[in-house]
């Protein structure tokens, strides 16, 4: 186990380099230079020559590349060129929104998604079941960021409850946690469904209920303990849709999170800045992955782990 | 995608099992068919995805109007007889908008997954088939492009293209290979260790010639369902990229983009935005029902 | 089970996790309930750069900078240059070269200093110098030695002479007649030289002093940016307690907060004018204001071989019927040009008519060129959302005459780099005027070292330096207006298309709000808070 661990955290490092290594050659051939921008309506080639020494930008990309690298072992990412301040600031100033926008959508679509799947799963092959699968079906296929939108028209607008914009309060997250949780919760209740129909089918159930314990009893505490592994593996895998779901979600509520962050940065084109948020998702990924795998190997001993990598 | 993952280690081992009980292949597909037909959802959603091939195909032959065609007194209009589902704001047909809309969404959900089906194909077999150094050097490619948040790589893909429909064929391509490439890696390396393939290597047949004739085949319905289910996933990257304004080029008519400009007219034209919506549920509701009624009917197994 | 403790902790985990990092940080939009503070709330788009003036021609920081930092001049209502920090106008020598100023005495920055003339000159030397990476150097370039700072061979401003604390002299290299107006603008506003050099990357972020009538009072990033009342404002304390300029990305989610009651000022996009203007709940809210501004479309002389020819880029300015444009697409919402000088500036002339429409003439003039089956333009469109309807709209009047626009969308970045090498054929735009004078509409744009390649007229070019040197403002304005018909209604090497508005969204309970003013940014200085 501690061998295993210690060997994905080595993959985990190369993988790392590598999206940075990616990550920096895109960026080279992206067209457009962040200096003329950031001049404004007047700009004159002698002038972009100039700042573009004074900022190193001259030199030739690997060795821009080296002296990224050499920053983020000591920790500094470098500076924005636009908001002269520095990338890990401007990050975690937006990763915590964001991050917070996700935690209260998994939350969400946890409580939810395990609700509707048990209920799902009880309730076999009757209308609840079918009716709650169709949801779930439907909640699997609405893009996030439209939810947010009939959201926004309907709680926002129409019956003027909840705030449509911003993070002032506790209250502006609702919408957006709901909108980004939706698909996530859906797929929440599909395996949720899926797996205790399988474990209910195991015999050690069976035996269960035939030894004449309450039918409540089996299920929450044989039934779903057992059908957790997977719901578990699935819900970490997924994670990602929440991520995902929160960029385009926050362009629909003004939030200020990594998002807005990601996409005005490409615009004006702030390598360090981009460099730095896409390390942070990327590093945040792979280690989703590798708790996810490790706790899986934690869950289910019976794994082994020379197999497949 | 990554959902395929769980049903996968079980779908080839039931491949496993039919080969090597010597079922034929073509008993397997039709009793596939056979199971499929069977399943009503199923045979609806495939009917719906029919209809919107249709409706891409004939777009210019049904739809009521030009879907470009600017009529700026006629802005913003709700819905009437002329128009089914209003106008938006350079009063151009919604219907005849959302009409086109289902060829770009169908067109970069297949082509799209064809790409990223073909990379994913190219670069597992090989890792999976000659192993050792190649295929951990491609396991690391797979591993690093996987960590890629993929709308994130998505969007900067974008950046670097440029706007336009066959931009978006290989951006979204190129962000969706590495599950494909981990599943086909895994089941070539079981298909190889078997007597029929030893046999082939041992009398002398190349490796492309192995690989192509021998082990992809075997990975065919693996392969069918990878298509099927990636496509609504594509479809939704097209509309989320769209939808930030990295999609297609302005006029032509995305799901997307039209949910985007739509945004901007809430207040006084709500229809507007509902409808693009509801298209893309609908493509992609059918595309899923019908990619897990075809996975359900090519392993039996798995349905409950 | 074990397996259950076991997945209970990983749950734990995850709970955590997430509630480490949710809760706490609800700051107070306060635009309603309080009695006794008076705050004004105005919806902008979020800056993206620092609370620095000088690094930015952005306009919403220029819109909450010029409350904090003031240069030494202003601009009236009515267009007369007055002294803001400064006792009286400056005087100037015989010759034109050197300019007397003297500054008001006892002005406080909000730090509690002084302002003295070392500020002022420490503030222009700053934006000189490389290593600021200023953007409007170009401003007072003309003062003797400002060529020598931007090259790095200096570090002191030669022709700024300090004669005393309150005193002191400028002394240009040649005679520039706007150059007083270069100083009233926003990017030079005066910057307290110890503040500024000890706050040094803080700058604009943390820390930003001026002597303004506010003062930077709480700075969330990308949230909201929170101004207070300066009580020691040197012409007496305002009626606002505090401006808070919060950030909201999305133009029309801003517009929804309005009507929610949440900010008490906002742009209203001119797309959404029509609707909003119809509406009984909105009409009396919305306040318009005409900045000195032109959207034209410059044609590049020297690139596409038929845009060499004057005939066809004539006849592309004749096919376009500017009067429907602004009675359809632009209802409401503009004016058709004129001239490429718009009213209110010197030069404007005021006899022309609108820039004739003749399709016919455009048709025969293509003939000639050689062109009857047409010709094919290609135009990058970058800024989507101010243009696009415009340009669909131009678009179907160019084909009628036979020129085919090709419209493509490319994102700003792309779009800067091909205009900055001279790879744009045509570019459309909206100028905004940084002082009200012509040179700064004329000369930035077709003097031929600042055109990018797109035009080059030796003529022209004469006339721009003239002008710039003469001190009679009639004359200047003859010779401004020489240029324009020259440009507009000779070369064809600009395509003035229309004057505009810019609308705002005003709440019933602010005050004192009206006229606004004719820059492209918000004066909320004087607004009250009025109480039904």
């Amino acid at each position: 186990m501690l061998r295993y661990t210690a060997k994905r955290l080595l993959q985990t490092v190369i993988v790392l380099i590598g999206i940075t290594l990616v990550t920096f050659i895109l960026l080279n051939i992206v067209p457009g230079d962040p200096v003329n921008l950031m001049l404004g309506k007047i700009s004159d080639p002698e002038t972009i020559a100039r700042i573009r020494h004074e900022m190193g930008l001259d030199r030739p990309w690997h060795q821009q590349y080296i002296d990224f690298l050499v920053g983020v072992i000591k920790g500094d990412l470098g500076t924005s060129y636009f908001l002269k301040e520095s990338v890990v600031d401007i990050i975690n100033r937006s990763f915590i929104i964001t991050l917070k926008l996700a935690g209260f959508s998994f939350v969400f679509a946890m409580a939810l998604g395990l609700v509707c799947g048990i209920v799902s799963a009880v309730h076999r092959g009757k209308a609840l079941d079918s009716g709650l699968m169709t949801l779930a079906l439907l909640g699997i296929s609405a893009p996030a960021f439209w939810v947010a939108i009939i959201l926004q028209i309907v709680f926002g607008l129409k019956l003027d409850l909840l705030p449509i914009s911003g993070i002032d309060s506790g209250l502006c997250y609702i919408l957006p946690a709901i909108a980004i949780g939706s698909r996530y919760a859906a797929s929440i209740a599909r395996i949720t469904r899926t797996s205790m129909l399988d474990v209910i089918r195991q015999d050690y159930i069976r035996t269960a209920r035939a030894k004449g314990l309450s039918e409540r009893l089996v299920i929450y505490k044989h039934a779903l303990k057992n059908a957790m592994i997977p719901i578990v593996t699935m819900a970490g895998l997924q994670l990602s849709y929440l991520l995902t779901g929160s960029i385009l979600v926050e362009t629909v509520f003004s939030i200020p999170g990594i998002g807005k962050l990601i996409v005005d940065s490409m615009l004006t084109r702030d390598l360090p800045l981009i460099q730095g948020t896409v390390m942070y998702v990327a590093t945040l990924f792979v280690l989703i992955n590798l708790i996810v795998d490790l706790s899986y190997a934690f869950l289910d001993p019976k794994i082994r782990y020379e197999k497949g990598d | 995608m990554k959902r395929l993952l769980s049903i996968f280690t079980k779908t080839h081992d039931f491949v496993d099992d039919t080969l090597n009980n010597n079922v034929e292949y073509t008993s397997y597909y039709a009793d596939s068919l056979k199971r499929l037909k069977k399943n009503k959802a199923v045979m609806i959603s495939f009917i719906v995805i029919v209809i919107l091939c249709l409706m891409a195909i004939l777009a210019p032959l049904i739809s009521p109007y030009d879907p470009n065609q600017t009529v700026l007194e006629d802005d913003l209009l709700s819905v009437s007889w002329q128009h089914w589902f209003g106008t938006d704001e350079y009063g151009r047909d919604i219907l005849s908008r959302i009409i086109y809309g289902t060829r770009v969404s169908l067109s970069v959900g297949i082509v799209s997954v064809f790409i990223s089906t073909f990379i994913g194909i190219v670069i597992g077999s090989i890792a999976g088939y000659y192993g050792g150094a190649v295929d951990s050097f491609l396991s690391r490619m797979i591993e690093i492009f996987s960590a890629f948040p993929e709308l994130i790589f998505a969007i900067g893909l974008m950046f670097v293209l440029g706007p336009g429909i066959i931009n978006l064929f290989i951006a979204i391509g190129l962000i969706r290979w590495t599950e494909t490439a981990r599943l086909i890696r895994g089941q070539v390396m079981q298909i190889k260790e078997r007597e029929f393939v030893k046999g082939c290597v041992a009398s002398g047949g190349t490796d492309f010639w192995i690989i192509t004739k021998h082990i992809l085949p075997n990975c065919l319905s693996t392969i069918i369902i990878i298509i099927t289910l990636g496509i609504p996933g594509a479809i939704m990257s097209e509309a989320s990229l769209s939808f930030i304004g990295l999609g297609v080029q302005a006029p032509q008519a995305s799901w997307g983009s039209m949910i985007n400009a739509a945004q901007s007219y809430i207040r006084f034209n709500t229809v507007y935005s509902v409808i693009p919506g509801i298209a893309i549920i609908i493509t992609v509701l059918a595309f899923n029902i019908f990619g897990d009624g075809l996975r359900d009917a090519l392993d039996p197994r798995l349905k409950n | 089970m074990k397996n259950t403790k076991k997945i209970l902790a990983l749950l734990l985990v995850f709970a955590l996790l997430f509630s480490i990092t949710g809760c706490g940080n609800s700051n107070e939009a306060a635009s309603d309930g309080d009695n006794k503070e008076k705050v004004l709330v105005i919806a902008q788009e979020d800056i993206k750069v620092p609370l620095d003036t000088q690094l930015t021609f952005d306009s919403y920081v220029a819109q909450i900078s010029r409350l904090i930092t003031q240069p030494l001049l202003v601009y009236s209502e009515d267009m007369e240059l007055q002294p803001l920090l400064l006792k009286e106008l400056p005087k100037v020598s015989e010759d034109g070269l050197t300019y007397s100023f003297e500054l008001k005495p006892d002005i406080k920055f909000h730090n509690g200093e002084v302002l003295k003339s070392s500020d002022v000159k420490y503030t222009y030397e700053r934006m000189l110098k490389p290593s600021t990476k200023a953007v409007a150097g170009f401003l007072i370039e003309d003062i003797e030695g400002a060529k020598e700072i931007e090259e790095g061979t200096a570090e002191e401003l030669k022709g700024f002479k300090i004669i005393d604390e309150t005193k002191f002299e400028i002394t240009l290299s040649e005679p520039f007649a706007p150059f007083l107006a270069c100083l009233s603008t926003n990017y030079l506003a005066i910057y307290p030289e110890k503040a500024c050099e000890e706050a040094g990357s803080e700058w604009g972020i943390n820390q930003y002093i001026g002597t303004g009538p506010f003062k930077l009072a709480k700075n969330d990033k990308g949230i909201a940016m929170t101004l207070a009342k300066n009580e020691e404002y040197f012409e007496g304390p305002k009626n606002l307690d505090k401006i808070v300029f919060k950030f909201i990305a999305d133009p029309n989610t801003a517009v929804l907060e309005f009507e929610k009651g949440n900010v008490d000022i906002v742009e209203l996009q001119a797309k959404m004018y029509p609707q909003y203007a119809s509406d009984e709940k909105f009409k009396s809210a919305i306040q318009e204001t005409t900045p000195l501004a032109i959207a034209h479309m410059k044609l590049n002389t020297n690139l596409n071989p038929a845009f060499k020819d004057v005939r066809v880029r004539k006849a592309y300015s004749l096919a376009i019927d500017r009067e429907k444009l602004c009675n359809t697409v632009l209802e409401g919402v503009a004016e058709p040009a004129t001239n490429f000088l718009p009213k209110g500036i010197a030069g404007h002339d005021e006899t022309a008519p609108v820039v004739e429409y003749d399709p016919e003439e455009a048709k025969r003039l293509l003939k000639e060129a050689g062109y009857e089956n047409g010709v094919d333009i290609e135009f990058w469109q970058y800024e989507m959302t101010r243009f696009s309807d415009v340009m669909i709209a131009i678009q179907a009047q160019l084909k009628e005459v036979g020129i085919n626009l090709k419209i493509t969308n490319v994102d700003t970045a792309v779009w800067k780099d091909a205009y900055t090498k001279g790879n744009v054929e045509v570019m459309i735009s909206h100028w905004f005027a940084d002082f009200p004078d012509a040179d700064n509409f004329l000369y930035t744009s077709f003097y031929s070292e600042n055109s990018h390649g797109m035009f080059k007229d030796p003529e022209v070019d004469k006339l721009l330096i003239e002008a710039r040197k003469l001190e009679d403002p009639a004359k200047r304005a003859e010779l401004y207006k020489k240029v324009d018909h020259k440009l507009v209604r000779e070369v064809y090497a600009d395509v003035p298309l229309y004057y505009d508005k810019i609308f705002y969204l005003v709440q019933d309970r602010v005050g004192n709000m009206t006229p606004l003013f004719n820059d492209s940014v918000l004066h909320p200085e004087d607004a009250d808070i009025v109480t039904k």
